[in-house]
């Protein structure tokens, strides 16, 4: 069962340690812009197509809108989305040059307010990101390595969910409790489920759900929240995993294990693991339905908006039973 | 193929009302119907698709959005996605990203994008276009006011565009590198370049196809007139295959799918009149093809699985997108 975190868990010491673990730097040759979504070839792939056995298609993208989850907390707002052209105009006359009634549209976004995957420009670990990269490379111009638009076809693969808050018999785990190594795998194992190289692997705390549920956010952006422990970092490097995702906003538990520093699991997994996180999923319908059917692993593919040298992407993740 | 101010293939207004009424299907999904010619697309069909996959290979049909795109103002105010960095790398290594209460800044990158939402490789949502007042299914055009669309709306389609895809490489098929401007792409044109590639098109499917505009202005390095101004693209009177094949989607490599000029001075886009509020047929435009021809020239496969989930930004009349085929 999931434990309540810990703030004195750890010390920058043991950050360095784990970084150095799980680096995978070079292992896919100094050029690498990718990551472990290097594990998905071409193998796996197809063993993914093979999953999609009733033709059910599913959506794990929350609605993008003013209602959505950022605060202004690190800048980052909701969708400002405005109309360009509309049906109204339309239908008072004013499109006849050229002489189309139409509507439409525009938005302002932060790539990561809402249901996105993290480019591995977003986390620098002393300096550094992902392979090696000078974190100075990413500046007010964008990521010159590692931008998001190097995976814009990467992101197909096969995905495994793993219903926590459900194995654990609530409808959300409480912020702060930290999911370990050994609730991952339990997780798995009473779901008859096996995690293999390559995978997706979606998490689920049940945390937006429950924000939904009482129709306030309160500190799901950057607040307390439940979600995995530190030492699951060395998990996802043994496993060969190509990406991770949870329904909460960064995946790792708040309050983190250690009160020196941000977000410790974030400072190893993406800058030296090379891990691709998705964040802010909406997992209710695929919580439900893999309950319903016993089946928790399907096709995944979450293409990204290749969005030139972003450290980000808003997505809609489409999951294919 | 023909040209579009070949006299025999122009019309005025009346033929767009014939067709208006001869391609209406309101109510062939029921009157609270929102998906158009998405509902062909069955369980079995996406199963079959999935059955696509033999080689493992993913290509991405997502033009990249920058300050490079194609937009230049001639249609509708859209310009190219303007990317700002909320935190960077260089502000990172100078220790500007201290944490309250933490010994250890954080180091991290983030960033914002405005952009149109049709303003590169996108979908248009069913509630995009109008034909006298009214949008697909019959809804009213005044639903989609200044709050977005309260019907048709893209957020709608989150678990749509999915199914089996073919691509009809029209400028290969024709033996140039791209066809020009003006060029007007028959119905028969469509079946014989499916038959010369030896692929049927089926009910459910998403067909995209390739005229080589958008390669022709990447290589020349320079778009002209690619958003707005004379094109490539299907003849109006491909309307009637539109509806007959029943197919889900319809996808081009140029701005607006239809030939620009088009075939008649009495409206803009009048294929678009009766496809989409009509029909009720999804349009992607902008789509980069030029990887994914390659290897169907190569391989000779030109079916593939197609997942190209819209962005649900809540009551959109469109989304950016980056289509994947996978074969």
């Amino acid at each position: 069962m999931p434990h309540h975190y810990n703030e004195s868990n750890l010390v920058m010491a043991d950050l360095e340690v784990m970084a150095e673990k799980c680096s995978n730097w070079g292992r896919w040759g100094p050029d690498d812009q990718i990551g472990t979504l290097n594990f998905i070839g071409p193998e796996e792939l197809k063993n993914a197509a093979s999953l999609v056995k009733q033709g059910k298609s599913i959506s794990l993208g929350l609605d993008f809108n003013q209602d959505g989850p950022q605060t202004g907390k690190f800048r980052r707002f909701n969708p400002v989305h405005t109309m360009l052209a509309t049906g109204t105009d339309a239908s008072a006359g004013k499109h006849t040059h050229p002489n189309i009634q139409y509507a439409d549209d525009m938005v302002t976004m932060p790539l990561q307010c809402g249901t996105q995957w993290d480019a591995l420009s977003h986390i620098f670990n002393n300096g550094k990101m992902w392979n090696g990269y000078e974190a100075s490379q990413v500046d007010s111009n964008g990521a010159k390595k590692n931008g998001i638009e190097n995976i814009k076809s990467k992101t197909v693969g096969r995905g495994v969910l793993l219903d926590v808050a459900r194995y654990c018999g609530v409808d959300s785990l409480d912020d702060g409790m930290a999911i370990s190594i050994s609730d991952l795998n339990e997780t798995a194992s009473s779901q008859g489920v096996d995690i293999r190289r390559g995978d997706i692997v979606i998490v689920r705390t049940g945390h937006m759900e429950r924000c939904l549920s009482k129709g306030n956010w309160d500190g799901y952006s950057g607040g307390d929240s439940p979600g995995v422990a530190f030492e699951t970092a060395q998990w996802a490097f043994d496993n060969e995993i190509s990406a991770v995702c949870t329904d909460t906003w960064g995946c790792e538990v708040r309050p983190n294990e250690i009160s020196e520093a941000f977000q410790p699991w974030h400072w190893v997994v993406i800058p030296k693991m090379g891990l691709t996180l998705g964040e802010i999923f909406y997992l209710k319908d695929i919580g439900d339905d893999c309950a319903a059917d016993g089946v928790y692993e399907f096709l995944f593919c979450a293409p990204p908006l290749p969005i030139t040298g972003a450290v980000g992407s808003p997505i809609n993740p489409i999951v294919l039973k | 193929m023909h040209r579009y101010d070949d006299k025999e293939y122009q019309f005025d207004m009346d033929l767009i009302l014939e067709k208006t009424e001869r391609n209406k299907q309101w109510g062939k999904w029921g009157p609270d119907d929102e998906w158009g010619t998405q509902n062909h697309v069955t369980s079995e069909d996406r199963i079959n698709a999935a059955k696509l996959v033999k080689k493992g290979q993913v290509f991405a049909l997502g033009l990249n959005f920058d300050d490079d795109g194609p937009q230049n103002g001639l249609f509708g105010g859209r310009w190219n996605p303007i990317h700002t960095m909320l935190a960077t790398g260089t502000d990172a290594v100078q220790g500007k990203q201290t944490v309250p209460g933490k010994k250890y800044a954080s180091q991290y990158a983030d960033d914002s994008v405005s952009l149109p939402l049709q303003c590169g490789t996108q979908w248009d949502a069913l509630g995009h276009v109008f034909n006298q007042d009214k949008m697909w299914n019959g809804y009213d055009a005044t639903l989609v006011g200044s709050n977005g669309a309260e019907k048709n709306a893209i957020h709608k389609m989150r678990d749509k565009m999915v199914g089996r895809g073919v691509l009809l490489d029209i400028a290969r098929w024709a033996g140039v590198e791209s066809l020009d401007d003006g060029t007007a792409i028959d119905a028969d044109d469509l079946d014989a370049c499916a038959k010369a590639q030896g692929v049927e098109v089926r009910r459910g499917d998403t067909v995209i196809y390739r005229t080589g505009h958008m390669e022709r202005c990447l290589k020349a390095g320079e778009w002209g007139g690619y958003a707005g101004g004379e094109a490539p693209g299907v003849s109006f009177h491909t309307c009637d295959w539109m509806k007959d094949m029943e197919i889900a989607a319809i996808c081009a490599d140029t701005w607006g799918c239809e030939v620009i000029p088009n075939e008649t001075d009495d409206v803009f886009q009048p294929w678009h009149w009766i496809v989409i509020p009509m029909i009720g047929i999804t349009m992607g435009e902008i789509f980069y093809l030029k990887d994914l021809a390659n290897d169907c020239a190569d391989d000779g496969v030109y079916e593939f699985m197609f997942v190209a989930p819209p962005l649900p930004v809540t009551r959109g009349v469109g989304s950016p997108i980056n289509p994947q085929a996978i074969k």
